[in-house]
């Protein structure tokens, strides 16, 4: 399944070539659009997102199509499929990114219902399309390719619309609230796992907003997002302080996780600097298990600029930092933090290459499942990795 | 005095917001549009006018006209443009415009297709096209 799918979204990437596809039914336009994307990761240090990148690993691959058209000049619906295998992450699943029904009543209001993409922060919802960004990875302090499941859809709806402020700008708006999908083959499934203590369910529901304010300023964009989730899990814990205990104590775990997310963009030209700062306030509490409550405090943020040199060339940069209790300072157990240099070559309008270096000291700490696992790293997790990704990308 | 020309040379040469008309299908009800909605509209950001005539874009492939226009009027460069509607179109949240060869094709195809505006240089043929003003 999941290869007959990656080869159709390659075949219809490489073979539709320069343009996209519509088609006419029953007298409505309906488009078809879709990518495909593969990386090569390399790394001295630690193996990376579960990939073996100590030996180069090219277990780094997905893609995604989607159908849509406008029914009414007000109402849109449309559907995507997403796949990606990376490392042990994901492994082919084909599943329905999004899919929804998109009535505009004004500019000023909207709804949108079924399985939508959460606005989040500056590239929440695009996040697996690297194809619009120079960079073959986004900052993983605050987009963990690992944890994409945790924030990247909700079923549920939105409100949106946008708001003209005149000489002041102009603000959109997105109030949203539904259920985040759980995902059995994303990083938290396998970071527990690796931990000890395997989840067998991982339900979230969820609430939040966004705002962003286009200010008068040409090319300056300010944001502010809001992202509240309670999480409920079912665990195993399988060890307690390094004893086994045998057939392992199920638990449940509640959370309540709330994020506050501040973005900067500016873009004027080839030249785009953008800047985010998420701040997480995570409070749990056990039951059925010898384990206190706990409170996890992470704080992320990045800080990145690219320029477009021609519509061949383009260079990047980002320094990413995370750490997993921002009451301490940084130590290599509790964080992950580096620069990353990129350059993107666009050999068609439609298929591109990415060469990017990171150079990572940190691993992250304890359940931050964030690109570095003891089972995935059996040399034991050393505190700086150097990355070397190529990604290649086709898109139409 | 090379300089001098030089600049006289690149000067003349620059489009302006008067080079560049911007044409709808002739039952859109209005004739005028504000520079703003002129942007909001070719960021698929309004899909309908101050008046209510629903609007559709469509852009030109290339050229000085189509550079000139995203200059003037959306801020934006062509690439940005292009990664601003993939951003859409991959969300689900907007649809690919249609992009056309020359202000002919353009002018034609707005002329023939309800609800589609575009742009073309000033002192093109717009066909049965209507040139909308500036506020």
């Amino acid at each position: 399944m999941y290869k007959t799918f990656l080869r159709t979204a390659l075949a219809a990437t490489v073979l539709t070539g320069s343009v996209w596809a519509q088609v006419n039914v029953l007298g409505k336009d309906v488009q078809i659009h879709g990518f495909f994307q593969q990386g090569f990761a390399y790394s001295s240090g630690n193996n990376f997102l579960t990939m073996r990148t100590r030996d180069g690993s090219w277990s780094m691959t997905d893609g995604g199509i989607n159908v849509a058209t406008r029914l009414t000049s007000r109402l849109r619906v449309g559907a995507q499929a997403y796949s990606r295998n990376i490392g042990d992450l994901g492994n082919g699943q084909v599943q329905i990114d999004w899919a929804y029904a998109d009535y505009k009543f004004s500019d000023m209001f909207g709804v949108r219902a079924g399985k939508v993409k959460t606005a989040l922060g500056l590239f929440n919802d695009t996040q697996d399309m690297e194809f619009l960004y120079p960079f073959a990875l986004l900052p993983q302090s605050v987009y963990p390719s690992d944890l994409r499941a945790n924030t990247i859809a909700h079923v549920g709806g939105d409100l949106y619309g946008s708001l003209n402020l005149k000489k002041a700008g102009r603000v959109s708006y997105v109030l949203w609230a539904g259920r985040l999908p759980e995902d059995r083959r994303g990083g938290y499934f396998y970071g527990s796992r690796d931990a000890g203590s395997p989840l067998s369910n991982f339900a979230q529901s969820a609430k939040g907003a966004d705002v962003k304010w286009a200010t008068p300023l040409t090319g300056l964009t300010l944001g502010y997002s809001y992202f509240d989730t309670l999480r409920y899990a079912n665990a195993r814990l399988l060890t307690f302080r390094g004893r086994p205990i045998p057939g392992g104590l199920p638990y449940r775990a509640d959370q309540d996780n709330t994020i506050n997310a501040f973005s900067a963009d500016y873009q004027r030209g080839g030249l785009r600097l953008s800047a985010e700062f998420w701040r997480n306030d995570g409070f749990g509490r056990f039951s059925g298990a010898p384990i206190p409550g706990s409170v996890q405090i992470p704080q992320s943020w990045y800080v990145m600029g690219s320029y477009r040199f021609n519509k061949r060339l383009e260079v990047g940069s980002y320094y990413s930092d995370f750490i997993n209790n921002r009451t301490r300072d940084f130590t290599p157990d509790v964080g992950i933090r580096g620069p990353v240099v990129s350059t993107r070559f666009d050999l068609t309008s439609h298929w591109h290459v990415k060469l990017e270096g990171h150079f990572l000291e940190g691993i992250g700490g304890n359940f931050s499942f964030r690109g570095f696992y003891p089972s995935t790293n059996p040399q034991g997790l050393k505190p700086r990795t150097n990355l070397f990704v190529m990604r290649t990308g086709w898109v139409f | 005095m090379k300089l001098f020309l030089l600049f006289v040379f690149l000067t003349s040469c620059a489009l302006r917001a008067e080079d560049i008309a911007i044409i709808a299908h002739p039952g859109v009800k209005a004739s005028d549009i504000s520079a703003d909605d002129v942007k909001l509209v070719f960021l698929g950001s309004k899909t309908a006018l101050s008046d209510g005539s629903p609007v559709t874009p469509v852009l030109a492939k290339d050229g000085s006209i189509h550079d000139a226009f995203l200059k003037t009027y959306v801020g934006k460069s062509d690439a940005a443009l292009r990664n601003h509607y993939k951003s859409l179109v991959f969300t689900g949240k907007g649809s690919m415009p249609k992009t056309l060869d020359s202000d002919a094709a353009i002018a034609a195809y707005v002329a023939g297709n309800k609800g589609a505006i575009g742009y073309v240089a000033a002192g093109a043929n717009t066909g049965g096209a209507k040139k909308l003003n500036i506020k």
